[in-house]
């Protein structure tokens, strides 16, 4: 295992000097930015106004007897769902009318306008900024972006070596080949684990710069969503992105090309949503579509979570037999190739 | 000092084992481990076994991880046989490489000799056969720590630098110390472009490259797919002097090449190969002795011709270009005259030559072609 290690660590030296990553890194961290931003702009742009007189719907009613009183609900109270203290001292008539009040406001979608606002809000505060930046990387339909750039840089990094001839100098000085397999694995987990941690570092810091350039409310550092959130999303994103890892690298050791690989595996988004389709059009085979590769990797990485807990459960125990299949098959493949000099490709 | 006495006739006996540092390695081992106090003759006797067995023990512990002294075949190949669909790569191949030895694997391009390699190093599985590297037929990859390779051509990344692919090398294979690649790097000739990306590297920049990778760690055994493919002659030469050099350094070195003047300069051992087939196996000396020849001009070749070839001990005797070709060596040529000058043909001119590799290996190969 240490000299596994130390192989994703030489692997790391030589991947580093290779564009390639650098360039999917950037493509994940504008398009999670794009979120922030994009999410800040439609919000300031906004009648900001419109917040900032209360131009948004409240509505109050007032009573004398027994003793005076008065009773406000905001669009706030009615978005979050609660309703403010003091309900219950609120004179049964005058009760009737404020339901039937919050009732009109459902109908017309009174503060639709409010929740939309609410929610750019939270694109672009901390900490939920963050688990949206990754949410947008991971599971932002209808293209999953993180799945396809890590299937990408994996049939780069593997197909690399068929292109170069380099897998006959390395397995020829007695590197085992499920070892350099398995190092090149590794290096795949860091790196998206890297991209997410720059992803996070990087939304810290549109957050802040949102904050200090904000004028109006807009601005708060660190008022929506939970930390533990973020910590979820990480986590999940990774383990989500295993089988991905492990797809990519399979289609370039079958076709022993880059190329190849990127095309097959990113032809497999294809293939399964077509197939997601169909087998949704069908009752009885509908729940099978959810254990589809990339169906299982959102619904696992919508956050907050749409999955009971043995749904949850399903959906986990998929994720790692797509992966043990692929991980399995690709090293009896590799373990069986003759290795064959540069390919070009 | 008896050591160096043993020493001496230990050189004698295994003029390359004991050759350079291992031999003064050897004497090292002696001084270390043993006192002579001369207590007579039969003390000497007792003593003589105890060096012997010493000389072996201590030799095998110091240097045993060089295999000196070590008598088994450093490569072995049994019944090699490898097919792709329905072509034969390499057929029954059973060739066995002696340790500390240049030795030479030579044919025509697709006759199999990078396939072998490939079997050899793990990178091409055998249909059928068995081989052995250091004596051991299992665990290759821990053989092939002791092995630097490169099959076919040199492949590094484009990318990195020389100076960096020697280093990543180095990193995963585990070999050597960081400090040691400018020592490599002056040895292949590559000190002044080491820093240069390997994508810029003439073809003969990216051979050298790739001994300076061979040489990483020191290996026991050097594996060279065509290592002066796209050299200059000045490249060649210098690259079959290192080659030779590190043959006699101990190390054993598997050349492949289908340049016959080439494995003819470099190795002392050769196998050739045609069609996957093994057509010859043995020293280059022997094997140009079996071609060496006399050339004659006399009063009567036709005669000539006659009487010689009624000798069962010349193998061919023919004409050519006016002369008498006769195998032969040039000891024998005395005899021939006298053999021919009692049939009242006298010998005007002679000449002699060693025999070609690159003759004889034509000739072996059409050989096989025709049947």
């Amino acid at each position: 295992m240490q000299h596994t290690l130390q192989l994703t660590k030489w692997e790391w030296f030589k991947v580093r000097r290779l564009r390639m990553p650098w360039i999917l890194l950037a493509i994940a961290v504008l398009v999670s930015q794009l979120g922030v931003w994009v999410n800040y702009l439609a919000f300031h742009n906004d009648d900001v106004n419109i917040l900032m007189s209360g131009g948004f719907s409240s509505y109050s009613v007032a009573w004398d007897e027994p003793t005076p009183g008065s009773y406000t609900i905001t669009c706030s109270d009615f978005v979050n769902d609660r309703m403010p203290p003091g309900l219950d001292q609120i004179p049964e008539d005058r009760r009737a009318e404020l339901l039937k009040e919050i009732d009109a406001w459902r109908t017309e979608g009174v503060c639709d306008r409010f929740a939309s606002r609410t929610q750019l809000r939270r694109g672009f505060t901390l900490p939920n900024s963050i688990t949206q930046s990754i949410a947008i990387i991971s599971s932002f339909r209808p293209i999953a972006i993180g799945p396809i750039l890590i299937m990408i840089l994996a049939a780069s990094i593997v197909g690399s070596e068929y292109g170069y001839g380099t897998l006959r100098t390395v397995l020829a000085g007695g590197i085992g080949r499920w070892k350099f397999l398995f190092a090149k694995m590794l290096l795949l987990i860091r790196m998206s684990s890297d991209a997410l941690i720059v992803i996070t570092l990087v939304t810290v810091a549109s957050s802040l710069a949102i904050a200090l350039i904000s004028t109006d409310d807009s601005g708060g550092i660190a008022d929506s969503g939970k930390w533990s959130e973020v910590v979820l999303i990480f986590l999940k994103t990774v383990y989500g992105l295993l089988p991905f890892i492990s797809l990519g690298v399979f289609a370039t050791v079958l076709t022993t090309s880059r190329g190849v690989g990127i095309t097959l595996s990113v032809g497999y988004f294809i293939v399964e949503s077509i197939l997601a389709t169909l087998l949704r059009l069908n009752e009885t085979l509908a729940d099978v579509a959810d254990y589809l590769l990339i169906q299982a990797f959102l619904s696992w990485t919508t956050i907050p979570s749409e999955l009971n807990s043995s749904q949850a459960l399903g959906v986990f125990l998929a994720i790692l037999g797509y992966t043990v299949i692929l991980v399995a098959t690709t090293a009896w493949v590799f373990k069986q190739r003759d290795i064959a000099g540069a390919t070009g490709d | 000092m008896l050591s160096e006495r043993v020493y001496r006739a230990l050189l004698v006996a295994y003029p390359r084992e004991f050759r350079g540092e291992y031999g003064e390695l050897m004497v090292q081992c002696f001084r270390d481990r043993m006192r002579f106090d001369g207590k007579g003759p039969r003390a000497l006797i007792v003593w003589m076994h105890m060096i012997s067995d010493l000389a072996i023990s201590a030799f095998q512990e110091h240097a045993g991880g060089y295999g000196m002294g070590n008598t088994k075949p450093i490569i072995e190949t049994d019944a090699l046989t490898k097919i792709y669909g329905s072509i034969v790569a390499v057929d029954d191949l059973s060739m066995s490489v002696p340790r500390g030895h240049a030795f030479g694997l030579l044919g025509p391009n697709g006759s199999g000799k990078t396939t072998t390699m490939g079997m050899l190093l793990g990178l091409v599985q055998p249909t059928s056969g068995n081989f052995s590297l250091f004596g051991s037929t299992d665990g290759l990859q821990d053989s092939l720590r002791r092995v630097g390779a490169i099959v076919e051509y040199p492949s590094f990344y484009p990318y990195l630098t020389g100076r960096e692919n020697l280093r990543y090398f180095q990193g995963i294979f585990q070999r050597g110390e960081p400090e040691d690649i400018d020592g490599l790097l002056e040895k292949v000739g590559l000190a002044e472009s080491g820093d240069r990306r390997f994508s810029t590297y003439s073809l003969g920049m990216k051979q050298r490259l790739g001994l300076a990778f061979v040489l990483l760690g020191d290996p026991e055994l050097l594996l060279l797919d065509e290592p002066t493919n796209g050299m200059d002659p000045a490249g060649m030469a210098e690259v079959r002097h290192l080659i030779r050099q590190l043959a006699e350094d101990g190390r054993t070195v598997l050349v492949a090449s289908h340049l016959l003047n080439e494995v003819e300069q470099m190795c002392d051992s050769v196998v050739i190969m045609s069609d996957g087939n093994l057509i010859a196996q043995g020293s280059v000396s022997d094997i140009l002795r079996s071609d060496e020849h006399v050339r004659l001009k006399t009063t009567d070749d036709e005669k000539a011709v006659t009487i010689l070839s009624a000798l069962d001990w010349i193998e061919d005797v023919r004409m050519e270009g006016g002369e008498v070709v006769v195998s032969s060596t040039r000891d024998e040529l005395a005899e021939i005259s006298t053999i021919l000058g009692r049939a009242e043909v006298y010998v005007i001119e002679t000449s002699s030559g060693p025999g070609s590799l690159e003759k004889y290996f034509l000739e072996i190969t059409s050989e096989g072609e025709n049947e």
